[in-house]
C-alpha cells in the first residue's frame, strides 16, 4: 500500500479509523520506516502543542461569584398612543406657527417704509417734485398700503 | 428545572480556560465568560432545557469568542501552497525556553483563521471529533482533515516565526 497521507496519519493517531483501515495502516507502519518516523514526530508535535496551550491557559482555581443577575435588562417603556400623536402633531404646530410668523413679518416689512424705499419710489415717479423735500426739510410721498390704496407718508 | 449555580460552579473554569485560549487576553476572556453565563442564566430562567450543558457552553463560548476576534482584528491569510510542504518535518519548539515558546505559539495561533484556531484548541482540550464538530459547527467528516491541515500550517508558521526570532 501507499504511504499514509497527513490526514490518514492524524486519523490513525486519534483512533478515528474503521477497524479494517486501522489494521491495514498498522501493518504498513511496521514495514515503512518513513511513515513510522512521521507518526512519531506528529505525536510529539501534538503533545508539545497540547501541553503548551494548556500550560499557557490553566483552569482557574477560584470561581468568582456570578454578577450577571445584577445586570437587569432595560425595560422597554410602552409609549402612550396620545404621546405618539402629540409627537407627530406638536412639530407640525411649531412648524406652522414659525412659518406663518415669518410670512407676517414679511408682509409687515413690505409696508415699513424706509428712506431707501422712498428714494426708489421717487426715482420711478416723475410726478414728485424733487425740490419739496429740500424746501420743507422732509420727504412727502405716497405709497400703496395693504388695501392697495395710496397713502401719503412723510419722513423728516 | 436546571440549577444555574451548579452549572456555573461546574463549568466556569472550563469556559474561562477555553475562552482564554481563543482570545489570549485576560480582560476579553473575563467579559466573554461573563456573557456566556448570562446567556445560560437567561436560558434557564426562560425554562429552556439544555440537554448537554458542556457542549452548549463550549458552543456559545466559541461563537462569542470568534465574533469577538472577528471584530477585533484581521487575520493573516496564509497561502496554502508549496509552503505547506516545506519544513514540516522540523520539530520547532523543542529547544526554546518556556516563555519564548509560549510567545511564539500564541503568535502562531493568532495567525490561523478563527475556525482553525478553535479546532486546534478544542482538540488540545481533549474533545472528540464528534464534540469538535458539534461545538465548532463544522462537518464531522472534515474534522480530521482540518486538524491535519491546520497542524501542517501551524508548523510552517512556527518555523517562520522562529526564523524571524533568531535571524
Amino acid at each position: 500500500m501507499n504511504c499514509l497521507t497527513n490526514e490518514e496519519l492524524q486519523l490513525f493517531i486519534d483512533d478515528e479509523l474503521q477497524q479494517s483501515k486501522k489494521e491495514e495502516f498498522n501493518l504498513h507502519l511496521q514495514e515503512c520506516k518513513s511513515c513510522a518516523q512521521r507518526l512519531k514526530e506528529q505525536k510529539e508535535f501534538i503533545a508539545l502543542i497540547r501541553s503548551q496551550i494548556n500550560t499557557d491557559h490553566p483552569a482557574v482555581d477560584m470561581v468568582p461569584p456570578f454578577l450577571g443577575t445584577e445586570i437587569k435588562p432595560v425595560k422597554r417603556r410602552k409609549i402612550n398612543v396620545w404621546l405618539k400623536v402629540a409627537a407627530i402633531i406638536l412639530p407640525l404646530i411649531v412648524f406652522y406657527s414659525i412659518y406663518s410668523n415669518r410670512e407676517e413679518t414679511t408682509e409687515n416689512k413690505q409696508f415699513t417704509i424706509t428712506a431707501e424705499d422712498i428714494m426708489q419710489y421717487e426715482a420711478y415717479n416723475t410726478n414728485i417734485d424733487a425740490n419739496t423735500a429740500c424746501q420743507q426739510g422732509m420727504v412727502i410721498t405716497t405709497v400703496i398700503d395693504q388695501e392697495k390704496e395710496k397713502v401719503e407718508t412723510t419722513i423728516n | 428545572m436546571q440549577n444555574f449555580s451548579e452549572l456555573y460552579q461546574q463549568y466556569y473554569s472550563s469556559v474561562f480556560s477555553l475562552s482564554g485560549k481563543i482570545l489570549n487576553n485576560r480582560d476579553d476572556t473575563a467579559d466573554i465568560t461573563q456573557e456566556v453565563f448570562i446567556k445560560l442564566y437567561q436560558e434557564i430562567n426562560n425554562n429552556n432545557i439544555i440537554l448537554y450543558p458542556k457542549t452548549w457552553l463550549y458552543k456559545v463560548t466559541v461563537n462569542k469568542a470568534i465574533n469577538h476576534l472577528n471584530r477585533k482584528k484581521e487575520f493573516v491569510q496564509l497561502e496554502e501552497n508549496d509552503n505547506l510542504k516545506k519544513g514540516a518535518d522540523d520539530c520547532i519548539l523543542d529547544e526554546i525556553d518556556q516563555s519564548t515558546r509560549s510567545n511564539i505559539l500564541n503568535n502562531a495561533l493568532d495567525k490561523l483563521k478563527p475556525t482553525e484556531k478553535v479546532v486546534i484548541i478544542l482538540y488540545s482540550d481533549g474533545l472528540s471529533y464528534k464534540e469538535i464538530a458539534e461545538v465548532s459547527g463544522i462537518n464531522l467528516n472534515t474534522v480530521g482533515k482540518l486538524i491535519s491541515r491546520t497542524f501542517e500550517k501551524l508548523k510552517i508558521i512556527l518555523k517562520d516565526n522562529k526564523d524571524e526570532l533568531f535571524d
